[in-house]
């Protein structure tokens, strides 16, 4: 009964759309910040985890610059809401590894690389990963609600759905 | 009969045919509109990140939002601008460099300190906030020195509380007025001056403390004793090219004008 009452309310269309803002929006601003702060910041932040070779970090700091503007977009107007929900969740997993990795190595990271040095907000990487996590939990309602070609609603699928002829 | 069946039957299957058709377009057509869409809004806001970037003011042109420390002439040809931390070691091993190279090149030289307190720095933002509250006394200079000289005392200690007091300790050392000091220090004044010298350096790409620009000039490379000397030369070889003559200057540095004018024009002959 009380799993029946969470779920109600989890797949709530107000529940979906203030989950697509707050995480779409997270990584929106993010990558908007990372493009605008100077781009060595977010290379030395990426080399700072140790994961990868200097020489394609800056190939991916672009990438993902472009990515989570994209990600960030379309979950927020709800372009493919299902696949930028899955493809924000590979994002936020990724980053917990790094994070995680980082922590459990005792590597120093002097800024998460989160907004790429435009902002400080001076979390510490146990927060950050207590953020993505909760993040990551938060897009689970939009899956639920995506499954089997379910559309989730005010979104722009949503709005081609209804444009298409009734089938006969 | 059944020549009229089979049409009959073809006419359905071509229907459908038709009907499947219509529909794989209308459904091409629909995520050529959606990919199209995203696409257009990134590209959009990517512009606008990019167009806002480039209108930034480059290392020359950034006006300081507030007056910093400042020793040296006014109107001196060489600017040295430094964005540091007081917590970090290197910043710590710079300060004696520059120490010495501003008496080298004393009158020729202006030096202008920014802050940059790094986050993995426990005191530094209130050793900063110190300094800018001994800035507005006239005794900046004195205190980022006491600070410097100290480092190892007060960044070892356990609590914030602690390197508060030494840091008022510094202030009463110098004599400063401990009223003004006081309510400067728990204002939001000296600490909103931080911060925007921080914003500043990022502005400028500052990733790393010491980041030292000479006429605009970023040197990242050290030995900073043996980099930031050149840097230096190069922009009075600069001045002295665009000046043509270099004014009542003392020998050695005229004589090194004239050696960096040669060395440019041999650049350019190359």
């Amino acid at each position: 009964m009380p799993m029946r009452w969470f779920n109600k309310i989890a797949t709530h269309q107000l529940t979906l759309l203030v989950i697509r803002i707050i995480v779409g929006g997270v990584f929106l601003l993010y990558g908007v910040a990372k493009a605008l702060a100077p781009l060595d910041q977010f290379n030395q932040s990426i080399l700072d985890y140790q994961l990868l070779p200097e020489f394609i970090v800056p190939t991916f700091a672009v990438v993902m610059v472009i990515v989570e503007i994209a990600v960030g977009l379309s979950l927020i107007l709800g372009i493919y809401t299902r696949y930028a929900a899955l493809a924000t969740g590979a994002l936020l997993i990724v980053f917990l590894i790094a994070i995680g990795q980082a922590m459990l190595r005792g590597l120093a990271l002097p800024d998460c690389g989160c907004s790429g040095g435009f902002i400080k907000l001076g979390e510490t990487p146990v927060e950050v990963f207590v953020r993505d996590a909760i993040m990551l939990v938060m897009l689970v309602p939009i899956l639920l609600k995506t499954r089997a070609g379910q559309v989730a609603p005010w979104t722009v699928d949503k709005w081609f759905e209804l444009r298409r002829p009734p089938k006969v | 009969m059944s020549d009229e069946q089979l049409t009959k039957k073809e006419r359905q299957e071509l229907n459908r045919q038709e009907k499947n058709n219509r529909k794989a377009n209308e459904e091409r057509a629909e995520s050529f509109k959606k990919i199209g869409m995203a696409i257009g809004l990134v590209v959009i806001v990517v512009g606008i990140v990019w167009a806002v970037k480039a209108s930034r003011p480059s290392a020359d042109e950034v006006i300081d939002v507030h007056p910093d420390p400042i020793e040296g002439p006014a109107d001196a040809a060489i600017v040295i601008k430094e964005y540091s931390d007081f917590e970090c070691p290197a910043c710590q091993a710079l300060h004696p460099v520059l120490q010495d190279i501003r008496k080298e090149y004393n009158g020729q030289v202006r030096f202008q300190y920014n802050d940059f307190p790094l986050s993995q720095h426990k005191y530094s933002t209130t050793a900063a906030v110190g300094a800018e509250c001994a800035f507005q006394q006239d005794k900046f200079f004195d205190y980022h020195d006491l600070l410097f000289d100290n480092q190892e005392t007060w960044a070892a200690v356990k609590t914030k509380d602690e390197a508060t007091e030494i840091f008022r300790g510094y202030a009463e050392e110098l004599s400063l007025d401990m009223t003004a000091f006081d309510s400067c220090t728990t204002g939001p004044d000296a600490a909103d001056r931080v911060n925007e010298d921080y914003a500043e350096g990022i502005s400028l790409g500052v990733n790393s403390t010491p980041t030292v620009f000479v006429n605009g000039e970023r040197v990242t490379e050290v030995p900073f004793s043996k980099t930031i000397r050149e840097a230096i030369e190069r922009a009075i070889g600069a001045g002295a090219q665009s000046t043509v003559s270099g004014e009542g200057e003392d020998d050695t540095s005229a004589n090194s004008n004239t050696s960096d004018v040669n060395d440019n024009a041999d650049a350019v002959v190359q």
